[in-house]
């Protein structure tokens, strides 16, 4: 009993030697279940795609690829910065970890504004709103659900860098920045299969 | 454990084996009532058969053994039983068995739904059934009538009421073909007698072949929840020799084209729950008529007043306007003068919405 | 190697003798104690029990004879609608979490769950939505189109087409909730399962109780989130202007069906298995044996998980639009583990020593119960056979089966067993034998008749039937059921405030159980343990006490690798 009592006694609450932390595996798992949350949106985009004739459907809009291709490039910029901030924080760095946080959370509502401003085109110029059509249900339905988890994830990481800012991490003690960015890469894999199945596939 | 008590225990456990053994044979029976009244049905009653004789000889066994198990072990000193944990050859034996069980029953079932779902080339009679909030319509494609002068000839079209269902007539013997569309939301087919049922899916046009081995009349009624009146969307089914089923098409194509099928008794109306009891009259042309009202509703005024159309804004005969009017229990004759042929209108002046009518003049 | 005697000091009334006293009330409302809150998840389910129970007096009431009598169409239509919403997510699912909450962290040895405060709002979630959902008798009408709500019905609303008031939203706002809830447990029980378990408990040695939450909760986790996503387009498209499911725009009516099912299909296994967990906790006790092929009932359970994923079509042979074939073979083929666990189960009493306090009573009620439930459902599986008996009263006699003589059965023996381990004092025998034999009686009654029924052809969800077939006389026998079930609670409810009431307190372990959460006070102090026995298998309780007979019996033993020593 004694050998295992020393090793549970050298890791934080929650730790197990050779383990996951809590914390980090209650994000893995919440991120699995907003896959699957996203699964069943896209599954009612490929359900709906496949009984078409034609598709997009007539009178759709030409969405603007090379606007969103910016956006895509923007937001994927955001994670590079984002795994610097970690790796930054992982040799105990704060100095860095709240730069580069700084500039992820800045990249991201860029992103934000960037996918604002696209519905306010969409809506105004074309027309194109949530209730043109199965076509528009869908589009702003995904695209706008992605961009609430935008939204979080830079609340999120607003909150870590205000921590960060106040010297609350260090190498040993950063779960909730790993946390943050595990989140943060999602967020940004799932843009990449919006923009694929959008924007690409058609 | 003394002899006498195993014995009481042994026959306790038989007993109550068979008194749900009993019971469950009963269920058979009674339920197996519906044999299947299509040739697509008798496979799958038989299908039912075979399952439940599967599961009746696996519920007493299972059961049985729970039972036994429970009587048999019961503690009667304090020492500890052997304690077994588990035991590998029990586990691949109870997984493979049932295992090759399912199998069997899923390759059955596999064979009748090619038969259930098959649909031959040259079906007989083709049924298009439209449902909708809170009734069919069974329209039968090819068989032509014309009802309107002027129009192409449509369809022959079995509606109905909530009151008096859709009485739909069909050949015994020959293969029917129906396909199904919904105007609103999702509805579902379903006649008991011939074991099977069918949703009618707005957007999709689903179909399937039957043919009827036994004449008789089957009811049949909506199986999908549709809404307020979903308990009353019912209609009939008549599986009639073909001799009857060609008399009985000929006799509707008539009635329909005399534009008011269902003006049985001409000259007369009635009202009864704020309500007529025909939606149509039929008369002759260039001849004036007698209109005999009855109002069947104690306390309430109606009248009968007849239009060129819906607008109501131009009479043409019956009551002489909203203060004609009589309160039940009461009739009247009215004197209708002679009307070119065409289709009019009529309402009660009281209840313009729910009480009116078409008169077919020809 | 020394044995460590278990003998935790509690204060006389178990409640904390440490700490700050709060004012009770506030400690309720505030705790993060996964024992409060799983006695809360207790009673708060136990309460929507009553008044979806109450829904159901009134459909049988409504349903004795033929014709409309008590209720109007709209009225009898949000009745059933209530009835099986409230049941599913207010009742079996929360209760089962309550269970898991309050008994997995004592099993594996913890001192709370992993998320203490998270736990404590998903509770605080479920009576939220519960009056969210029931707000709509305020606002002129509840959803009305059936707990599945397919549209386009639930679109309009039932009364026609553009006349939809709030009330199907106000389902899906509370549904939401629940769902959010249920999540969020699932992350906490997933996580302290795997992270939290005490030293020497491995995998294999979690009562079994535990590995059925565990994949309970993954299917939780996987599966609810797509029934958020549905929840979410029926929204829209009620509110927003979205056309998802409107033929007429582009939508497909079906689609609902398939992303609906593929949640709720697991989704009976989240109400089935944390029970089938609880029967097996309770078996072996009363058996006086361990239970019969642990790593068997492991991988059982895995496959029945695995396998809940992919039979979801079954519920829409009759649209027309499925592949028949694949769903009914994967819909075949869970009967195979299920029928394992029977088997193991039957062989956990073989050759026992039983004796049938009430735990025991509902945990073998469930076994008979479920079983038949099981075996109807079988013939559902045939495509053919299940186009004459979807949407009939055979559907019915079988969801009540696994879901009533099977969950709540299962409910009702952990209850009767764990209540000790809540208070401190079990609850009477007589009065518990008495709710046991009415319940069987009167649950009997009420559903075994609707087989029959289904197979004379009446439909579900109808208020008015014809007179045919004899559907009244069954209709009626089942109406007496009801009442007789309504009745059965009666002697429990008596039960529970006598034996609280009562001064006397029993034994901390007075079944003799074998698992951790007996290895403490009853109730156990906030922090659970005082110390812990060593773990070498799944009964280290019973190891402890029963080392001298076990040796003696080491012989006796069938050698076998399913064995977890």
């Amino acid at each position: 009993m004694a050998a295992s009592d020393t090793a549970l006694r050298d890791h934080a609450p929650g730790q197990r030697p050779g383990g996951i932390s809590s914390s980090l595996l209650g994000m893995v798992l919440f991120i699995a279940s907003e896959v699957m949350f996203f699964g069943g949106l896209f599954g009612a985009y490929f359900t709906i795609r496949a009984a078409a004739t034609t598709w997009p459907p007539q009178g759709s809009p030409e969405l603007n690829t090379g606007y969103s291709a910016v956006a895509t490039a923007v937001l994927v910029t955001s994670s590079v910065f984002m795994q610097l901030a970690v790796w930054a924080i992982r040799r105990g760095d704060q100095k860095w970890l709240a730069r580069w946080l700084g500039v992820t959370l800045l990249f991201g509502l860029t992103f934000l504004a960037m996918q604002g401003n696209d519905y306010y085109n969409l809506a105004t110029h074309e027309g194109f709103r949530l209730s043109s059509g199965v076509y528009g249900s869908l589009f702003y339905t995904l695209t706008g659900f992605h961009g609430a988890h935008v939204f979080g994830g830079a609340a999120f990481m607003s909150i870590v860098l205000l921590r960060a800012r106040n010297g609350q991490f260090t190498a040993r003690y950063h779960d909730t920045v790993e946390m943050a960015s595990y989140y943060w890469h999602f967020v940004d894999v799932v843009w990449i299969g919006l923009f694929s199945t959008f924007f690409l596939l058609k | 454990m003394r002899r006498w008590q195993e014995e009481a225990t042994g026959s306790r456990v038989r007993g109550v084996a068979l008194a749900l053994g009993g019971t469950l044979l009963l269920a058979g029976c009674a339920g197996g009532s519906f044999t299947g009244a299509t040739e697509q049905a008798k496979p799958v009653h038989h299908l039912y058969m075979i399952l439940f004789v599967v599961a009746t000889v696996i519920f007493v066994l299972v059961e049985g053994l729970i039972l036994w198990a429970a009587l048999r072990y019961r503690r009667r000193d304090d020492a500890l039983p052997p304690q077994f944990h588990g035991n590998n050859l029990l586990e691949f034996g109870w997984t493979l068995g049932p295992l090759i069980i399912v199998a069997v029953l899923f390759a059955l079932s596999f064979q009748v739904i090619s038969k259930v779902d098959a649909e031959a080339s040259d079906p007989a009679v083709t049924v298009n059934v439209t449902g909708f909030q809170w009734q069919w319509e069974f329209t039968y494609a090819g068989e032509k009538v014309q009802v309107e002068k002027g129009q192409p000839p449509q369809d022959l079209s079995v509606k109905g009421t909530t009151a008096k269902p859709p009485q739909v007539y069909l050949p015994v013997g020959e293969t029917i073909h129906f396909n199904e569309q919904s105007k609103d939301v999702i509805h579902s087919l379903y006649i008991p007698e011939f074991l099977f049922k069918r949703d009618l899916i707005p957007g999709h046009t689903n179909s399937f072949q039957i043919t009827i081995s036994k004449p008789g009349v089957y009811h049949g009624q909506c199986a999908q929840f549709c809404g307020l009146a979903h308990s009353q969307m019912h209609f009939y089914i008549h599986a009639v020799s073909r001799p009857e089923y060609d008399a009985w098409l000929t006799d509707q194509k008539k009635k329909l084209a005399s534009g008011c099928p269902e003006d049985t008794t001409p000259g007369q109306i009635a009202a009864k729950n704020t309500a007529f009891d025909k939606d149509c009259l039929a008369e002759p042309a260039n001849k004036p008529f007698t209109l005999t009202f009855n109002n069947q509703d104690a306390g309430v005024p109606h009248n009968v007043e007849i239009y060129t159309d819906k607008t109501a804004s131009k009479r043409l005969g019956g009551a002489t306007g909203p203060a004609d009017l009589i309160t039940g229990p009461a009739s009247t004759t009215y004197r209708v003068p002679a009307l070119p042929s065409g289709r009019y209108y009529f309402h009660c002046d009281v209840h313009p919405e729910s009480m009116t009518g078409t008169l077919v003049v020809k | 190697m020394a044995i460590t005697e278990v003998r935790p000091e509690a204060a006389p009334s178990g409640s904390p003798a440490i700490g700050y006293q709060r004012h009770p009330i506030w400690e309720w409302l505030t705790t993060t104690d996964h024992k409060k809150i799983g006695i809360m998840y207790l009673v708060n389910s136990y309460i929507f029990f009553a008044v979806a129970g109450l829904l159901a007096m009134f459909i049988r009431t409504e349903l004795a004879e033929p014709g409309t009598q008590f209720f109007s169409e709209q009225q009898y239509n949000e009745l059933f609608t209530m009835h099986g919403t409230t049941m599913i997510f207010l009742f079996v699912i929360p209760i089962l979490a309550g269970f898991a909450n309050y008994i997995v962290p004592l099993q594996i040895g913890a001192l709370d769950m992993a998320f203490p405060r998270v736990n404590a709002l998903s509770f605080w979630m479920l009576p939220l939505a519960g009056v969210i959902l029931y707000s709509g008798y305020l606002v002129g009408g509840t959803a009305c189109a059936g707990w599945t709500e397919y549209p386009p019905l639930s679109e309009q609303g039932c009364t026609g087409p553009g006349v939809s008031g709030l009330g199907a939203d106000l389902w899906i706002i509370a549904l939401l909730l629940v769902g959010t809830s249920s999540i969020l447990g699932a992350v906490n029980f997933i996580t302290t399962i795997f992270n939290m378990r005490a030293p020497g408990m491995t995998m294999f040695r979690m009562p079994m109780f535990c590995w059925t939450v565990l994949v309970t909760q993954l299917l939780v986790l996987l599966a609810t989130p797509v029934f958020t996503s549905a929840l979410v387009l029926l929204l829209i498209d009620r509110n927003l202007g979205g056309s998802f499911f409107e033929p007429a725009k582009g939508g497909i009516a079906v689609m609902w069906q398939n992303i609906f099912w593929f949640y709720s299909h697991p989704a009976v296994y989240v109400m089935v298995l944390p029970g089938m967990g609880i029967v097996s906790e309770i078996l072996p006790v009363f058996s006086r044996k361990p239970l019969f092929g642990y790593k068997a009932f492991v991988f059982a359970t895995a496959g029945i998980g695995a396998l809940g994923f992919s039979v979801w079509a079954h519920h829409m042979f009759a649209t027309g639009t499925v592949l028949l074939p694949f769903f009914s073979l994967m819909t075949f083929l869970i009967a195979v583990p299920t029928g394992v666990k029977f088997f193991n189960w039957i062989s956990t009493m073989w050759k026992g020593k039983l004796t049938f306090n009430t735990p025991m009573l509902f945990a073998v009620g469930f076994l008979s119960m479920f079983l038949i439930g099981g075996i109807d459902g079988v013939f559902l599986a045939s495509p053919p056979v299940d186009f004459a008996l979807h949407d009939t009263y055979w559907v019915i006699a079988h969801l009540h089966y696994v879901l009533f003589g099977g969950s709540v059965f299962a409910v009702y023996a952990g209850f009767y067993y764990w209540f000790p381990k809540f208070s401190g004092r079990k609850l009477g025998e007589g009065l518990g034998k008495l709710h046991f034999w009415l319940q069987m009686i009167g649950f009997n009654l009420t559903f075994f008749p609707m087989h029959i029924l289904g197979l004379l052809g009446m439909p579900r969800r109808v208020q008015d039937y014809l007179p045919l077939h004899d559907w009244t006389g069954i209709n009626q026998l089942e109406t007496v059921g009801a009442y007789i079930i309504a009745v059965s609670t009666a002697p429990f409810l008596a039960n529970v405030v006598m034996t609280l009431r009562r001064k006397t307190r029993d034994e901390e372990n007075p079944w003799d159980a074998n698992t951790l959460e007996w290895a403490t006070t009853s109730p156990p102090p906030p922090h659970n343990f005082d110390s812990l026995p060593e773990i070498h298998s799944e009964r280290p309780l019973f190891d402890l006490h029963h080392a001298d007979e076990l040796a003696v019996h080491a012989d006796a033993t069938t050698t076998s690798t399913t064995g977890a020593h």
